[in-house]
């Protein structure tokens, strides 16, 4: 076991990918010798890029996630770091529309092996916090991967890039350069489409991801004081959903919330609740319950941030509220 | 004219065996317009445009990817090799077409013959696309190139700008056509394009721009051929703008009765089909009975194929393909 | 100078004085206000977030904005303070926004990257490269078919001009003879990649030109350049020529963001932006015109009281009230619809 923080963690997954292929290569802005934004491609450059296969562009996003599908066409496996999720609504055409309708209108000729990485999420940077992945929920074809840790980061990027779909990769910047994580030396990955229940517990089940299940991990532990014991499911993919992980532990604890750091209106938090109802609504014992940013754009004060975010509090309260129906 | 395009246009100009493929895939493409256009008032019809279809999708090598416009689609998937029922299926979305039914061979051709179609409706993003493909050769050291053609309309498209001065800047292998046929649907290419032409604006990407005759198949083929070779040397893209008119409606119901009648019939007049067929018979590159022949041959190849393709069965409801939308791991 | 008289040659100055002033205010507030760039977060900072410094680009924003009437409109960048002095907006309804006070000329809900103030006729800062661009195109047209006798100036980076909203904004004003004054503030960075290498071409004038757009270059950091070469092209733009493009060349001698060490480039090339300030550059040929060195010390003093009374005001402001958070989008016409 290694530690690492997410960013190195990610960045050790595209290494090891970039060795073990090489039809990997990664492009965006400031990724080359800079070692892009918050150090998200620090070191490839020095080990890659007399190749080749760093390369910097323009601020075109539009065109570079486009060359990226033009490229995985042809055969190469591209990743392109669009720096932040608040610029995904500009390459919505290239990523969602057409690459993720290419294999199922080419009748599976056509394979995009594109991987988007885009950083995101209210955190220590203050800026650019927009998490925008609702928008590709409705163009079919395109995965969305969210780690909430170090090790899934890593194993998830891996994942993606070996998949012949095209993938959005978040990374949050709260968890970026934060907790370190022991990773296994050994090469693993973390599938697409499968969660994995972060702590077992038999109250209330809190459905997150991303910031939000260290969130619900420390309203876990505030909880399990009173006697209540949540269980956090971290989704780890929105795209693939895992409906099985998800129905398996409310069918358990008959109470379910949950959180995302995304307006619910339209968005993942509606998902989920709308497959719970649908699929479990004779195991509840209270109705669905959840906690998004609201519904306005992120706010800047931080006093307006704090108040648009939900925060551990909240998740308390929420749990709590769920357990006395 | 320069020395290197009177070199190349003298040279287009004596090769029969060019000339007469290209010949062969403009008879084509007006045949289509004849059959699809009857079938379906939502054709998009390539008359009058011809000449650039030929030029840009004739004599590409296989490992070559051609990036076409919609109007031409088909016949550039013809003439990279795609089965002509199949793609006269995919016009009514029948089980015999590439996609199997999925999607639209008229604005979509087979990525199997490395024909980049357009995947849904919005124009602009396969000119990036276009430069994924040259990206890809130029990193696997493979001089293949890449042809993309796109209207007038895209050309004021941000995809376009951000396209060109990608490749530019990482000198990709792409040929960028514009087909300007003077018309985005009902807009008239004067209220669209800002400046002169569109082939001004390549001075701006530090790229050769060429104003070429649409509808000189010659001329133009040269161009493209010119392009191709600098391409190939990987000194990267070139844009080149046909100057031609779009002489149907923008689709074969569209009276496009927004334009004057006497423009239509000048540009009719300057036919790019009866041009190469009167150069090929005067320099007897062509027999009048051999052209006759191929008229009738195309004609009937043609109808037949879209008699057989009108008969394909329709694609059940099994066949939706819920499990197609993703890419299954490759073992 | 042959053609600015020293009333107008001393309020350009201001201009950039005031601009200097709120600037290095600014860069101070903000430090530990953003954990990127090696930096670490401060809990006790005042100002938050990635501030985009427009130090060293004064002339730019003064010289055209002076040829500015109030009823012209400006759109910025995400390096907008200057714009948006220059445009004549409070310096300490400015300085409250950056602190996210209830004071801030948006309330506290922007920031530096969506600082905008409608009563001046500045429409926004903008977080996305290139965004300003079909906003002021927009604008414009309004203008025009409203028959306004108004401009719009629409300020972006050199690193837009790679992005699709320019060749989209000048095509279109091209078509419409709309307008607009383009004004490419060329600084010669894009957050850490020099421009020039992403850039296929001869730049922002090249490219304008092939779209049907025509301008001029100057020498960004010559206020009195830039000021002559605005005064030209918007006159063509009032004369109902259509718009024009100004590649105004200065140089970012700040980092990206205002904790940004930019180890990334050449520490010469620094150095000689450095020796290049606009703002002595200006003051030296004031000097030669018989301005008092005096009068242009009370002048940058001034500037600076202005400032610093800006950040005691901030400062002391309060929060906005949690319930902002809410106004202003969640009157949705419905009393059916409760997000």
């Amino acid at each position: 076991m290694i530690r690492q923080t997410m960013q190195e963690a990610i960045v050790a997954g595209i290494a090891e990918e970039m060795r073990r292929d090489a039809d990997v290569f990664i492009m965006g802005l400031d990724i080359g010798r800079f070692g892009g934004p918050l150090n998200s491609c620090k070191g490839l450059w020095e080990e890659f890029g007399a190749t080749g296969r760093v390369i910097d562009t323009p601020i075109s996003e539009g065109a570079i996630v486009g060359a990226g599908v033009g490229a995985a066409l042809a055969g190469k496996r591209p990743i392109v770091d669009i720096m932040f999720l608040e610029y995904l609504p500009l390459v919505i055409q290239q990523l969602g529309c057409d690459g993720g309708a290419m294999h199922y209108y080419s009748a599976g000729k056509a394979r995009v092996p594109l991987v988007v990485r885009a950083k995101y999420g209210v955190g220590p940077y203050h800026g650019h916090p927009y998490d925008f992945h609702a928008w590709l929920m409705q163009t079919p074809g395109v995965k969305i991967a969210v780690p909430a840790t170090a090790r899934d980061a890593k194993g998830l990027m891996k994942a993606a890039i070996r998949d012949d779909s095209p993938v959005l990769f978040m990374e949050h910047m709260a968890l970026y350069h934060g907790l370190r994580d022991a990773i296994p030396e050994e090469d693993y990955v973390v599938p697409l489409g499968v969660a994995e229940v972060k702590r077992a517990g038999r109250d209330v089940t809190v459905i997150a991801s991303a910031a939000m299940v260290r969130r619900a991990l420390a309203a876990a532990q505030a909880l399990a004081k009173e006697g209540i014991e949540i269980e956090v499911v971290d989704l780890r993919s929105i795209v693939p959903l895992d409906e099985a992980t998800i129905l398996d532990s409310v069918r358990k604890t008959g109470r379910a919330l949950v959180v995302q750091e995304t307006v619910c209106f339209g968005g993942s938090t509606a998902e989920v609740a709308a497959l719970i109802a649908e699929r479990s609504f004779r195991d509840l014992k209270a109705p669905v319950r959840r906690l998004g940013t609201a519904y306005v754009p992120v706010p800047f004060a931080r006093s307006l941030e704090k108040a648009a975010v939900p925060d551990d509090a909240a998740i308390v309260a929420a749990a709590r509220d769920l357990v006395s129906q | 004219m320069n020395a290197q395009f009177a070199e190349a246009r003298a040279r287009v100009a004596e090769d029969g065996a060019l000339l007469r493929s290209m010949y062969e895939l403009m008879l084509l493409t007006r045949e289509i317009d004849r059959v699809a256009g009857k079938a379906d008032g939502h054709w998009h019809a390539c008359e009058g445009e011809e000449a650039v279809i030929a030029a840009c999708y004739s004599g590409l090598r296989p490992d070559d990817f051609a990036v076409p416009h919609y109007r031409g689609m088909l016949p550039a998937s013809v003439a990279r090799g795609a089965d002509l029922r199949a793609l006269l299926a995919g016009l009514a979305g029948k089980t015999t077409s590439h996609s199997g039914g999925r999607y639209r061979s008229d604005v979509c051709g087979p990525i199997e013959h490395r024909v980049i179609g357009l995947y849904s409706g919005a124009l602009g993003p396969t000119l990036s696309y276009a430069a994924g493909t040259a990206l890809a050769a130029k990193l696997d050291r493979r001089d293949a190139v890449t042809i993309a053609v796109f209207g007038d309309g895209t050309s004021n498209r941000g995809d376009f700008h951000e396209a060109l001065n990608l490749a530019a800047v990482l000198k990709l292998g792409v040929v960028y056509v514009c087909q300007n046929n003077q018309f985005a649907i009902s807009t008239p290419a004067a209220r669209g394009v800002g400046a002169r032409s569109i082939a001004d604006r390549a001075p701006g990407y530090g790229i050769p721009g060429v104003a070429a005759d649409g509808n000189d198949a010659i001329g133009l083929r040269a161009a493209v051929e010119i392009a191709i070779e600098r391409a190939r040397r990987g000194d990267g893209p070139t844009l080149i703008e046909a100057l031609t008119y779009r002489i149907s409606g923008h689709l074969v119901a569209d009276a496009a009765d927004y334009r004057p009648a006497e423009d239509v019939a000048a540009w009719r007049s300057r036919d790019p089909l009866a041009r190469l067929q009167r150069h090929l018979l005067e320099c007897g590159l062509l027999k009048r009975d051999e052209d006759e022949r191929l008229a009738r041959e195309t004609r009937e190849r043609v109808d037949a194929a879209m008699a057989q393709a009108q008969a394909d069965p329709d694609p059940g409801a099994d066949a939706l393909g819920l499990q197609a939308v993703f890419a299954a791991a490759r073992s | 100078m042959v053609t600015l008289s020293l009333d107008e040659g001393l309020r350009l100055y201001r201009t950039m004085a005031r601009i200097r002033a709120f600037e290095n205010a600014a860069e101070e507030a903000s430090r530990g206000g953003v954990s990127a760039f090696g930096a670490a977060l401060s809990a006790s900072v005042r100002v938050r977030g990635p501030l985009h410094l427009s130090t060293g680009q004064e002339a730019v924003a003064a010289g055209v904005c002076a040829q500015l009437t109030t009823a012209d409109l400006i759109t910025s960048t995400h390096r907008g303070h200057g714009h948006t002095i220059a445009k004549g907006a409070s310096v300490e309804r400015m300085m409250g926004e950056l602190f996210g006070k209830v004071s801030g000329c948006n309330g506290g809900k922007g920031g530096s990257m969506h600082i905008a103030d409608f009563s001046v006729g500045m429409l926004g800062a903008n977080g996305v490269v290139a965004a300003g661009i079909p906003i002021a195109v927009g604008a414009a047209h309004a203008l025009k078919l409203r028959q306004r006798n108004a401009l719009v100036a629409c300020f972006f980076g050199d690193g837009a001009i790679n992005r699709g909203p320019f060749l989209e904004g000048l095509n279109w004003a091209a078509v419409h003879a709309l307008p607009v004054l383009f004004v490419c503030e060329d600084n010669r960075w894009s957050a850490t990649t020099a421009t020039g290498a992403m850039t296929a071409g001869d730049g922002a004038l090249a490219r304008a030109a092939g779209i049907g757009v025509p301008g001029e270059r100057v020498d960004g950091n010559d206020v009195f350049a830039v000021h002559a070469a605005a005064a030209e092209l918007v006159a063509q733009v009032r004369a109902g020529q259509g718009p024009r493009l100004l590649h105004a060349i200065t140089y970012r001698v700040k980092g990206h963001v205002s904790v940004d060490p930019a180890t990334y480039r050449d520490g010469e090339e620094v150095d000689r932006a450095l020796q290049d300030d606009p703002i002595p550059a200006a003051a030296a040929r004031l000097r030669a015109a018989g301005v008092a060195a005096e009068a242009l010390a009370q002048i940058a003093l001034e500037a600076e009281r202005e400032v610093a009374a800006a950040l005691a005001a901030a400062s002391a402001a309060a929060w906005p009230d949690r319930a902002a958070s809410y106004s202003d989008i969640q009157d949705t016409g419905s009393d059916r619809w409760l997000v």
